[in-house]
């Protein structure tokens, strides 16, 4: 199984999930180029300016570590980035799990993404006031530690600190992509987990995907918020155990 | 003693921030009369009716769903957020958000404090935009350092490739003294047999010839570079033009058993132009492709026009050029590396010299090639139109006319003693009166004794230059003013300027050709004689 994290974080968000598949899986995670702890220097803005590049990393990956077919776990923006691959090298995928996915965020015509252009200018406005003091904001606070979860020191230190200017570059690459001509494309199984309370990813887009995606599964999870593998991990890993039961055997 | 001080629920009320409680969902629990004060609203409005999100923009919602729920869950705080919030009337606040997770008999709670920034805020925005001004402007100074940096390269490009031009000129240079000091030598040894002779003294022609091929090419590279050649323009046929090219380089075509097609389109415009540059140019491009076409190969030369310009191609089907050299063959010192074949001899000034000229025309030429030994196809445009420059040639400074076949009294002054006595034997052989002095005071003092009817001076001379001397002789009291001819090394139009200023007639760069030299004399009277100065 290779999970793939969302936009603003890193590998260490799917902690909570994994441990429940580690017994019947081989579970790699990994960092997306410019988050996390990846080597920042290979982040190629050309090459990065649209989820394509992201694909071809993945499909490398892939490569990589397996000779087998994975199954693929994206969480929001690389939910589409293993759309994507899974396009370019159907072969490659055994079946894909899209938490959150969301093709295009901003409405058009008929096609609700739940957002204006002006709202995702908005956000993006709001991205750069805060990677102002960046360090500040993302820094750990640790306040009343002991109610938290064990969480290590370190893992709290690098989870979700982005450089900036990446940071920034992806948000518009994310938020601007619109790739819902791709998505009849994929045959892949697909299940497809969507909040039942998602700002970013909402139920109009969760029944579009489902509506165009050939093979997909969709399941809705009881959670507000976009993080149901944070907020959810049981409700969520029992979906995922479900259908990849149903779909591999 | 401290005085009672206010309640902990006046405290939470009448905080100095904005303090809301919510449940995961962000559902407000509680919120301060701060906070509704601020946002204006009643608690009663609030508590329970709505979420924390719904006082964000959507921007807002967003950001809060993608970076502050999940740092919460994680490492159970977030701080200093800066966000807006939406007062009650839809307008916005800018303000900055402390979250922290709180645990209360197994449920989670998000208590948020809430400050307004207004100020800060506006101050930030002036930061932001001074940082964005900064990149920019370490983006331009980067951007302009690696322009630089280019530049730098290309420079040192350059400066391989005039060395490596340096030494190829060196080596081209050299190659025809060989043949001519065995020649020397041979002269010493045969000089019994005319017809031994004969044969090396073509030899020494042939060779001497070719180097001055080199160096005039050297000298025109030189000169068009530096914008010192002047147009004669006219309004020329270009079918007339490259005929006279194309019989140029016939001979070379024959020798390689090449195949040349000549094409020219019907109804063809003149052209304003230089007819010797011009021929000169294409004959230049059809020696090019008759050199990197093999034997056998083909040539095609085209003529056509548009409305506003007349095109010359000349495509063959010879070895080509690599994609990497194409952007540079037009380039000074881009070496002909496609042929180690370099018996054709040439500098590889041609296509500099050729590009330079059509430039001068207000023309361009261009090449195109797929790849090597796919061939390659030069078009040169000619604009159609009112003519660039017209001033005369510089051969036309020329006073005297008429055809006289009379001995001449001349007077060669040449400090090389080889130089001076070779030149003074063709012009004996010629059948003119011929006295050498080899020190210009002497030939100015033999001048003011005896006057000739032609003076031919070297120009580098030692103690006085060959200008002060035609001066000093330009002010020899006669009735009739001999015709001074330099001789010179100096071949550049400065050069020239200055001898003709200083009291020349004519002007020849060394090796001076003997044939041109006997014709000028030819067309020179011979001076009455006038009593002499001699005592």
């Amino acid at each position: 199984m290779l999970f793939a994290h969302g936009f603003g974080c890193d590998q260490a968000m799917w902690n909570l999930l994994t441990p429940q598949f580690c017994k019947n899986y081989r579970i790699v995670t990994f960092d997306l180029v410019g988050s996390g702890g990846s080597d920042l220097t290979a982040y190629d803005r050309e090459k990065y300016s649209s989820l394509h590049g992201y694909a071809d990393d993945v499909l490398e990956i892939v490569e990589a570590v397996s000779d087998s077919p994975v199954i693929f776990v994206g969480h929001s923006v690389s939910a589409i980035i293993g759309l994507l691959a899974s396009i370019k090298a159907p072969a490659n995928f055994a079946a894909q799990v899209m938490v959150g996915p969301s093709p295009c965020y901003i409405n058009d015509g008929n096609y609700a993404g739940g957002f204006a252009r002006a709202d995702i200018d908005d956000l993006l406005a709001m991205m750069e006031s805060n990677y102002l003091g960046w360090s500040s904001t993302m820094a750990p606070v640790i306040m009343g530690a002991a109610d938290q979860p064990a969480l290590t020191q370190q893992l709290t230190n690098s989870f979700c600190r982005t450089d900036p200017d990446i940071a920034q570059h992806f948000a518009r690459v994310t938020f601007l992509a619109d790739h819902r001509a791709d998505v009849s494309q994929s045959a892949t199984p697909t299940l497809l987990l969507q909040c039942s309370d998602d700002v970013l990813a909402p139920m109009t887009v969760g029944t579009f995907m489902h509506r165009t995606m050939q093979n997909s599964t969709l399941q809705v999870i009881e959670n507000v918020g976009h993080c149901p593998h944070l907020s959810a991990p049981t409700a969520s890993s029992k979906a995922m155990l479900d259908f990849l039961v149903a779909t591999l055997g | 003693m401290i005085a009672p001080y206010p309640a902990a629920d006046v405290l939470f009320e009448k905080a100095a921030c904005g303090l809301l409680l919510t449940d995961v969902n962000g559902v407000i629990l509680r919120i301060n009369a701060t906070a509704c004060q601020w946002l204006g609203y009643d608690a009663v409005d609030v508590i329970r009716q709505r979420r924390v999100q719904d006082l964000f923009t959507m921007g807002g919602r967003v950001f809060h769903q993608t970076h502050s729920i999940p740092l919460l869950q994680v490492q159970g705080s977030v701080s200093e957020i800066q966000i807006d919030l939406l007062h009650r009337d839809q307008t916005r606040l800018p303000m900055l958000l402390n979250i922290v997770a709180l645990q209360n008999q197994g449920s989670t709670f998000h208590q948020f404090a809430v400050f307004v920034v207004t100020d800060r805020h506006a101050y930030e925005r002036e930061l932001l935009i001074a940082r964005k001004s900064a990149e920019a402007a370490l983006e331009a100074q980067l951007k302009a350092e690696s322009k630089l940096q280019e530049i730098n390269q290309q420079l040192s490009l350059v400066d391989r490739r005039k060395d490596e031009f340096l030494a190829m000129l060196a080596h081209e240079l050299r190659n025809p003294l060989a043949p001519i000091s065995t020649a020397a030598q041979l002269l010493s040894m045969v000089h019994q047999d005319p017809v031994r002779v004969r044969q090396t003294g073509a030899i020494i022609s042939r060779q001497v010839n070719h180097m001055k091929t080199l160096i005039n090419d050297l000298l025109d590279v030189s000169r068009v570079n530096s914008g010192m050649v002047v147009l004669e323009a006219q309004l020329l046929d270009l079918e007339q033009v490259v005929s006279v090219a194309v019989e140029q380089i016939r001979p070379l075509i024959q020798q390689r058993q090449q195949h040349m097609t000549v094409r020219i389109s019907q109804g063809l415009p003149v052209v304003p132009g230089d007819h010797k540059r011009l021929v000169q140019v294409f004959a230049n491009l059809l020696q090019n492709a008759a050199k990197f076409t093999p034997d056998g190969g083909v040539i095609t030369l085209a003529v056509g026009y548009t409305d506003d310009a007349v095109w010359v191609r000349i495509e063959d089907n010879g070895i080509g050029i690599d994609a990497k050299l194409l952007p540079h063959v037009f380039e000074l010192f881009t070496q002909e590396k496609r042929s180690s074949d370099r018996s054709q001899g040439g500098l590889g000034l041609g296509l500099a010299i050729v590009k330079n000229l059509i430039a001068l025309h207000g023309g361009e030429v261009s090449v195109a090639s797929g790849g090597i030994s796919h061939g390659a196809t030069f078009t040169v445009r000619l604009p159609r139109g009112a003519p660039p420059v017209i001033a005369p040639d510089e051969s036309a400074v020329s006073g005297k006319e008429g055809t006289h076949d009379t001995a001449l009294r001349i007077l060669v002054v040449d400090d090389n003693v080889d130089a001076a006595a070779s030149l003074a034997m063709v012009l004996d052989a010629a059948g003119h009166q011929v006295v050498v002095e080899h020190e210009p005071y002497a030939a100015l003092k033999r001048a003011q004794h005896t006057l000739s009817d032609v003076y031919l001076l070297d120009i580098g001379l030692p103690g006085m230059d060959g200008n002060e001397l035609a001066r000093c002789l330009r002010r020899i009291p006669t009735t009739t003013s001999p015709t001074l001819i330099a001789i010179t090394g100096y071949g550049q139009t400065y050069d020239r300027d200055q001898a003709l200023s200083a009291g020349f007639d004519h002007y020849f760069v060394k090796p001076a050709d003997p044939t041109k030299l006997l014709h000028l004399l030819s067309t020179i009277a011979p001076r009455p004689s006038e009593p002499s100065s001699d005592r």
